[in-house]
């Protein structure tokens, strides 16, 4: 026998206790297991095809459940306050007992993302439940749920996850369950054809991924990225770190991560996927699971490398590589999405385009982290360190995926309820759709001006503080240096401008060829050509118009709110 | 004795995977990757690492590497299509792939030469080899390994530093506890996955029934 093997039962003993408080900040990600596991089952009792959205209905409470519980573990930041706490680690490494690593983290940060993802997924099975693609598969409609509970899932686990492997595998489970919910229409050979290239270039980008996360532990000889800073930090006071290794494994992991977001140049799927996708499943691409790997990619690059107290200077200038990559995927983004005739396509460049916003929000993240350890070189200021919460990269962040989730699931469920009726994507097609459907044709028109960024809408209000964020001069030796960024992501919103205009031309301007009419079923048409929807399809597009136009106008509270994330956990 | 092992094995790997890549026919790359499989697995067990290299062994070479061939065996006159596609670019892929491998060359062994740590009479040394490192991840840095020890001391004695498995029954002991201990959350996560998985390969695999088939399994079922 070996004598490290411990006698499991004293093992368990010792373990019990610590299982039992991470279970108990585990409830919303029980919750969509087990719901994961109970939708399945309910699938199998169902056996009428009609009545298997009854799986949708479930799927939905699921889901408003662990939105409240994720509320819960919310913990606003009161100033001043000894007993406020950052967050718990769950799930820590119980053989080394060392509190301060683990699996993942409960902390505002990642509740803010969980609840922007749950959110975003009960919209998700609303539109779903409206679209006609997923009708037209009523008999796997069962599964369809059930597999969005477990993307949820996946979704929930990539922002909180602290440890390498816990990264890999949340993004593996977000990643497997995409490419199955891409292919769904089956018959249709354009989703075969977007699942099929979806799991070659994720495959691919994963591939690179663990490699890189293989080169980090190899160099530091521990999965946590706790304790990979730990390990750096004390390499880097030693000079003991070697650059060029560091690099490629870090470049190599943003291959995975970016992939997620669709930066450049890992968004080769993206049109496609998009194009093919149910329009509901492209939706929920666009926004949550950008959302979700934008959480783990800045929780990836703030925890994981460390700053240098003394000089003020980040062991990686990785600031530097996001923002080439930002300016790239922007510019790259918006130029493809000119040339687009069908509007899921265009939509998808764009999505690129405002990967691209996000990326300079997060080399803002990167500059408040000079910021924060000048203000610690030079000394405990109060008065500075509100302007480095506030004036933070992160709160532009997720000020921005608040505006985006509105606006952008907006303006795909539109696009969805026009596919209904006309069975067509093309932007040719929809000439004179004004006249057709008045709602629809201005809804959409809003949605698009504001993920151009103009004031009154929620999308400038994103911009401006991508913006400033951006431009906010460095409190001490009051350098900006990415005045040039700033400079681009201008251009290219005049850019974008241009072909988010052009829809709105076709809708409001051109007139309907007679010859080229799309095919309207007879049904939907009204006696005056117009185009009619139930009551309840016009009300839900209130859910997602209301915020966009409210939010742009009194969006303090979302201002505030995402205030209270910057606090991290064991990064204050 | 035990370099030369090594090398043969790394020989035998990179050797399939070469021919993997450059083979005109299909048939031939799915049996050199066998080579590959196989010459991974020889690494691993040089490396300690005994159950990993029976998972490859049984998942790679027995499951996935057949179910290739078999694949390939299957598909009509698969064996005379050329798989080689744009042959245009194959320079500058060449190209791009050395460069790559000279860049990880530099980064690896840059670590190796830079890299010391105390051996066990307290002298510190010069780490040459890659393998070594990862069994004291924690020397230098805030938390260190010994006050882990100290916590686990009275209730278990003080483990070895170095978790060595010569002699040992193996790593598989040790990696059933790590699964139920410190990697608890990913293993139930890819519990979550493989039904996910499960769920999404019969969705997309089954045969759909016609609109008949499907009215008459309902009738059926009421």
């Amino acid at each position: 026998m070996n004598p490290n093997i411990i006698n499991p039962q004293e093992l368990a003993k010792l373990f019990a206790p610590l299982v039992k408080t991470s279970m108990s900040h585990f409830l919303p990600e029980t919750i969509l297991t087990v719901g994961f596991l109970l939708a399945i089952i309910l699938d199998l009792l169902i056996k009428k095809s009609s009545q298997k959205k009854l799986t949708g209905y479930f799927a939905l409470i699921v889901l408003a459940a662990a939105f409240v519980t994720s509320w819960m573990q919310w913990q606003p930041y009161v100033e001043g306050s000894t007993t406020w706490k950052g967050g718990s680690m769950i799930f820590p490494y119980m053989t080394t007992l060392i509190p301060q690593i683990g699996m993942a983290v409960v902390d505002n940060f990642a509740v803010f993302f969980k609840l922007l993802i749950s959110l975003s997924a009960m919209l998700i099975v609303l539109m779903s439940m409206l679209s006609r693609e997923v009708e037209e598969r009523g008999r796997h409609n069962g599964e369809y749920f059930a597999l969005l509970l477990a993307l949820t899932l996946g979704m929930f686990l990539m922002p909180a996850a602290t440890d390498l492997v816990m990264m890999y595998i949340s993004l593996e489970l977000v990643s497997i369950t995409s490419y199955i919910m891409v292919g769904f229409m089956k018959e249709n050979s354009r989703s075969s054809e977007a699942s099929m290239k979806y799991v070659l270039f994720g495959a691919f980008s994963s591939g690179l991924m663990i490699y890189g996360f293989s080169i980090l532990y190899g160099l530091t000889g521990t999965t946590s990225i706790v304790g990979i800073q730990a390990v750096l930090q004390s390499g880097m006071e030693a000079h003991t770190v070697n650059q060029l290794a560091l690099w490629v494994g870090v470049i190599l992991s943003l291959a995975g991560m970016g992939y997620k977001i669709s930066a450049a140049p890992f968004h080769f799927w993206t049109p496609d996927v998009y194009e093919g996708a149910p329009i509901p499943i492209t939706a929920l691409l666009s926004v949550a699971s950008k959302a979700g790997g934008f959480g783990l990619l800045m929780r990836f690059l703030m925890f994981g490398f460390p700053v240098d107290f003394q000089t003020g200077k980040l062991l990686l200038n990785w600031p530097l590589v996001v923002a080439v990559l930002a300016a790239v995927t922007m510019t790259l983004g918006n130029f493809a999405a000119l040339r687009q005739s069908n509007i899921k396509r265009m939509l998808a460049y764009s999505t690129i385009a405002h990967a691209g916003y996000m990326m300079v929000g997060l080399v803002a993240v990167g500059s408040g982290l000079f910021m924060l350890a000048e203000v610690r070189s030079v000394g405990f200021h109060k008065e500075l360190l509100p302007h480095f919460y506030e004036m933070s990269g992160m709160v532009s962040v997720m000020i921005y995926l608040v505006a985006y989730l509105f606006t952008n699931l907006g303006a795909f469920y539109v696009i969805m309820l026009i596919a209904n009726k006309i069975g067509s994507e093309e932007i040719e097609d929809y000439k004179g759709f004004a006249k057709k459907s008045p709602l629809l044709a201005v809804s959409l028109g809003i949605f698009l001006v504001s993920l151009t960024g103009i004031p009154l809408t929620v999308g400038f209000i994103g911009k401006l503080y991508i913006f400033s964020s951006i431009l906010t001069a460095d409190p001490i030796t009051h350098a900006t240096p990415w005045v040039w960024l700033a400079v681009v992501m201008v251009l290219n919103s005049v850019v974008s401008l241009y072909y988010y205009v052009r829809v709105m031309q076709a809708m409001f301007i051109k007139q309907a060829d007679a010859q080229t009419a799309p095919l309207t079923s007879a049904l939907s048409v009204g006696p005056d050509g117009t185009l009619s929807y139930s009551l309840i399809s016009k009300i839900f597009i209130f859910a997602f118009l209301v915020p966009t136009i409210v939010l742009g106008v009194y969006f303090q509270p979302v201002v505030d709110f995402t205030s209270n994330v910057v606090r991290f956990f064991s990064l204050q | 004795m035990f370099d030369i092992i090594f090398y043969i094995f790394g020989a035998i790997t990179v050797g399939g995977a070469l021919v993997t890549a450059f083979a005109r026919n299909i048939v031939y790359a799915a049996f050199s990757l066998l080579f590959t499989f196989f010459g991974i697995a020889g690494l691993y067990i040089m490396a300690n690492a005994d159950f990993l290299a029976v998972t490859q062994l049984l998942v790679y070479v027995g499951g996935i590497l057949i179910l290739l061939i078999f694949g390939v065996m299957l598909t009509s006159r698969i064996g005379t299509v050329d798989i080689r596609v744009g042959t245009g670019s194959r320079w500058v892929a060449g190209i791009m792939a050395l460069g790559l491998f000279a860049i990880l060359c530099a980064a690896f062994f840059g670590t190796a030469a830079t890299h010391t740590e105390k051996s066990a009479d307290g002298k510190s040394q010069v780490v040459t080899s890659w393998a070594t490192h990862a069994t004291r991840p924690w020397s230098g840095s805030k938390w260190n390994q010994d006050a882990t020890t100290e916590a686990l001391k009275p209730k278990y004695g003080a483990p070895d530093e170095v978790k060595s498995n010569e002699g040992s029954s193996g790593t598989s002991v040790e990696i059933g506890t790590l699964f139920l201990t410190d990697y608890l959350l990913p293993f139930e996560v890819i519990s979550v996955l493989i039904l996910v998985s499960l769920l999404g390969a019969t969705m997309i695999a089954r045969k759909e029934p016609t609109k008949e088939e499907e009215a008459i399994a309902e009738s059926v079922s009421v």
